[in-house]
C-alpha cells in the first residue's frame, strides 16, 4: 500500500469498528491490505478462507467505509496474496480453484542462531555434541547415518541446525536441506496429487546433506517409508550425509519399516538426556549474556531449581525475568524471581472449588466434610466452616447464594462469615497462620 | 419482565483497546504485551479474565502500521488448519484461544510451523489459553515445549475491591452510572465472572433505556429478578 492509500485505509478500519464487531474487525478486516487501482479497490486476504468470508461477507461494507473516507464509490475485488505460502500443507477443497503445488524449494531455513558455539555442554548432552561437530567436519564419512534422539526441547534441532551452519559455513555452494518430516510428507501427498513426485524425488536426492526432523511422524506412513527408503539409499550411496532427529530410540517406533530401523543403526545413534542441575544453570547464565540481562550465579541455581523439564522452558522463564526487570527497573534477586515465576510454575494455576476447599478445610481440622454443611454451631465447627466460606469467597467466582448453597446455608451466613475471618486474621493469631497454611495449600 | 417489550440484543462489543481494559492485578502482562518489539508471549487465565480483549487491543494497537492478524482458534477451528495459511509472513500476530486445537494433530503442526516462522522472522505475537503449556491436555510435545520457551503471564482473576472498581466503571463505558450500593449488591449476588457481570450490566442497560430510568438498587433487584423477599 502506498503511503496516502494506506491512510485512507486507516480511516476505513476506524469506521467500519461502528459497523461491525470488534471480533470482526479483528479477525477479518484488519490482516486485509489495499490497492486503489483507477476502477476498483484491490484487496488482499492473507488466505482463501479470509477471502471467501470477505468477500461473502464485508464487500459491501468496505465499498461504504472507502465511500465514506475517501469519496470515491469504488467496486470491492478481493482476492488472495499470490505468495502466500501454505502452512497447513493440506490445500484447498477441490471445488474452490486451482491449488498451489507445496513448494519444497521453499523449506524451513535454518537458524544461524544455532551452532556449535551457542550450544551449551554437559553431561547429558556431551557425546550427542561429539558426535555430530565430527559429522560436521567430515560429512558423509563416518557417523552416517547420524540419529540423534531425545524428547522434546532438549536440544536436538539446534545440533542439527548446529550441524547445516558448518557445513555451509565450510562451503557456502553446499546443498544443505532442512525439512521436517511432517513437512516432507505433506509435500510428498502434494507432489503425487500434482505429478510431479519425480521433481520431488530430484530434489531431495540431489542434496549434499539432508536433515530431517522430527522423522517420528513417519510412523505409519508407508509410501513415505518407502520413498525415504530410496531417497536414503541415493544419497548414502553417494556418501552424502544424513542426519534424523527422533523424540524416541528408533527401534522403539512402532509402524516404522524394519528396513529404515536397520538402515539407521548403519550409522551412529545418539541421546540428548534433560540438562542436570549445573547444564541448566551455565544455560541460563549464557542466555542471560545472550539477552543481555545480568543474572547472579545464586538465582540461575534458584531457577534451575525450579524449572527442571526442558530447556526451551529455561529460556521461557528467562524471558519472563527480562520482562519483568524492562518493566519494573529492578534487579534480579531471588524474591524477584519467585515472584516472576509464579506464572511458569504448573502448579500454580491449580482449579480451586468449593468441593477442594471443602475437603482441604475439613483435613486440615480433621473433622468431616459432612459437618461442614451440618447445622451445627459449636464453635469447633462453625470456625472451620466460615474460614472454608470466606476461602470461598476469596478463592472462586462464586456467588454469596451460591457459596451459601454448597454449604447448605442462607448467604447472609456467607457474608457474616466473611466479615467475621476478616476481623479475626487481624486479632486473632491462630486464626491467622491457618488461613493462611489453607491459602497456601490450596493455591500452590 | 412478562408481556413487556424487551428490546433486541443488538448491542455491538465495543473495540477493545488497552484503554478500557482493567488491568488491576495484571498489569506486568499488559504492560508486556505493549512493550515487546519482537518475539513472543503466552497468556493464559480462566475464561472472562481478559484475553481476548488484550489480544485484541495489541492487534488494535499495532495495526495499520503494519499488517496484524488475529486468529481466534475457538472460531477457526472448524474451518482446517489452512485458515492460518497467509500468516507466517506478518509482523503481528495474535493467536487467541490455542486450547481450541489442543487435541488435533495436523493444527498442532501447523501451529509449529506458524511459530518457527515467526521465529526467525522476528515478527511480535501472542497466544493465549485457558491454562499454562505444560497444563494443556492433548497438545504435541513439540508445540508445548515451544510455547513453554515463551515468556508465561498468568491473567488473574480480579480481587473483590477491583471488581466494584471495574463494574462501575464498565457501566459508565456505557453511559450508565452505577451506584455504590448496587455495585456491592451484584457483586455479593452474581456469580463474579467477567462474562455473568457483564451481561447483567448489558440487561440493566437495555432495561434503563426502556424503562428510561436511571440505575438505583431497588431497580437493580427489580430488574435482575432477584430482590429478596
Amino acid at each position: 500500500m502506498s503511503i496516502p492509500e494506506f491512510d485512507t485505509w486507516a480511516r476505513c478500519v476506524d469506521w467500519l469498528e461502528g459497523e461491525l464487531s470488534g471480533q470482526d474487525v479483528s479477525t477479518w478486516i484488519r490482516p486485509l491490505s489495499v490497492k486503489r487501482l483507477p476502477d476498483r479497490l484491490l484487496v488482499t486476504a492473507p488466505n482463501r478462507m479470509v477471502m471467501e468470508r470477505v468477500r461473502a461477507d464485508f464487500v459491501l461494507s468496505i465499498q461504504r467505509a472507502w465511500l465514506a473516507c475517501d469519496g470515491a464509490d469504488l467496486p470491492v475485488e478481493v482476492s488472495t496474496a499470490t505468495e502466500a505460502r501454505s502452512l497447513s500443507g493440506a490445500g484447498s477443497s477441490p471445488t474452490s480453484g486451482p491449488i498451489e503445488p507445496e513448494r519444497w524449494t521453499q523449506n524451513g531455513k535454518l537458524d544461524p542462531r544455532y551452532t556449535f558455539d551457542s550450544f551449551i555442554q554437559g553431561k547429558s548432552n556431551s557425546q550427542a555434541r561429539a558426535a555430530c561437530q565430527h559429522v560436521a567436519e567430515s560429512p558423509g564419512v563416518a557417523y552416517n547415518p547420524l540419529l540423534i534422539y531425545g524428547a522434546s526441547g532438549l536440544g536436538k534441532t539446534h545440533l542439527m541446525h548446529a550441524i547445516g551452519n558448518a557445513l555451509l559455513a565450510r562451503s557456502a555452494r553446499a546443498r544443505v536441506v532442512y525439512v521436517g518430516a511432517e513437512q516432507w510428507v505433506n509435500q510428498f501427498v502434494a507432489a503425487l496429487r500434482h505429478n510431479n513426485t519425480e521433481e520431488f524425488k530430484s530434489f531431495y536426492r540431489s542434496a549434499d546433506a539432508l536433515l530431517i526432523d522430527d522423522i517420528h511422524f513417519f510412523a505409519g506412513k508407508a509410501v513415505n517409508q518407502e520413498e525415504f527408503f530410496h531417497t536414503f539409499n541415493t544419497l548414502m550411496d553417494g556418501r552424502k550425509q544424513i542426519v534424523l532427529t527422533c523424540d524416541r530410540f528408533p527401534k522403539e517406533l512402532d509402524r516404522l519399516d524394519d528396513r529404515l530401523k536397520s538402515r539407521f543403526s548403519w550409522g551412529l545413534t545418539v541421546s540428548v538426556e534433560p540438562p542436570d542441575l549445573e547444564t541448566r544453570v551455565a544455560i541460563l547464565l549464557a542466555k542471560a549474556e545472550q539477552f543481555h540481562l545480568s543474572l547472579s550465579t545464586e538465582v540461575a541455581f534458584f531457577v534451575a531449581q525450579h524449572i527442571r523439564s526442558n530447556v526451551r522452558e529455561l529460556e521461557g522463564s528467562l524471558l519472563r525475568l527480562a520482562a519483568g526487570v524492562r518493566l519494573q527497573g529492578e534487579t534480579i534477586s531471588i524474591e524477584f524471581a519467585r515472584h516472576s515465576l509464579r506464572d511458569m510454575l504448573a502448579h500454580y494455576e491449580r482449579l480451586v472449588t468449593i468441593d477442594n476447599i471443602m475437603g482441604t478445610v475439613s483435613k486440615y481440622y480433621n473433622i468431616q466434610m459432612k459437618e461442614l454443611r451440618s447445622p451445627r454451631r459449636n464453635r469447633s465447627l462453625a470456625r472451620p466452616r466460615q474460614i472454608a466460606m470466606s476461602l470461598a469467597r476469596e478463592l472462586t467466582q462464586h456467588s454469596l447464594p451460591e457459596i451459601g448453597a454448597a454449604f447448605e446455608k442462607d448467604h447472609t451466613t456467607v457474608l457474616h462469615a466473611c466479615r467475621t475471618i476478616a476481623k479475626l486474621r487481624e486479632e486473632d493469631q491462630r486464626v491467622r497462620e491457618d488461613y493462611e497454611n489453607l491459602l497456601r495449600q490450596l493455591s500452590f | 419482565m412478562k408481556g413487556e417489550q424487551i428490546p433486541l440484543s443488538v448491542q455491538l462489543r465495543s473495540s477493545a483497546s488497552f484503554d478500557t481494559y482493567y488491568a488491576g492485578p495484571n498489569q506486568a502482562a499488559v504492560n508486556a504485551l505493549r512493550e515487546s518489539s519482537r518475539g513472543g508471549l503466552f497468556l493464559y487465565g480462566a475464561a472472562g479474565s481478559g484475553k481476548t480483549h488484550l489480544l485484541q487491543a495489541a492487534v488494535r494497537e499495532a495495526a495499520p502500521g503494519v499488517r496484524a492478524g488475529y486468529l481466534p482458534l475457538r472460531e477457526l477451528v472448524q474451518r482446517g488448519a489452512e485458515a492460518v495459511d497467509g500468516y507466517a509472513g506478518y509482523p503481528m500476530l495474535c493467536i487467541d484461544d490455542l486450547d481450541a486445537i489442543a487435541d488435533d494433530t495436523q493444527w498442532n503442526h501447523t501451529l509449529i510451523r506458524l511459530l518457527d516462522r515467526l521465529r526467525t522472522e522476528g515478527a511480535r505475537w501472542c497466544v493465549s489459553a485457558a491454562a499454562a503449556p505444560e497444563r494443556l491436555g492433548g497438545l504435541l510435545p513439540d508445540l508445548r515445549t515451544r510455547l513453554s520457551a515463551l515468556p508465561l503471564f498468568a491473567l488473574r482473576a480480579l480481587g473483590d475491591d477491583d471488581r466494584h472498581q471495574w463494574l462501575r466503571r464498565s457501566a459508565h463505558q456505557r453511559g450508565l452510572e452505577l451506584p455504590d450500593d448496587a455495585a456491592r449488591w451484584l457483586l455479593n449476588h452474581l456469580p463474579r465472572d467477567t462474562g455473568n457481570l457483564l451481561a447483567a450490566i448489558e440487561e440493566l442497560d437495555r432495561a434503563s433505556l426502556r424503562d428510561k430510568r436511571r440505575l438505583t438498587l431497588a431497580f437493580v433487584q427489580r430488574t435482575l429478578g432477584l430482590r429478596p423477599q
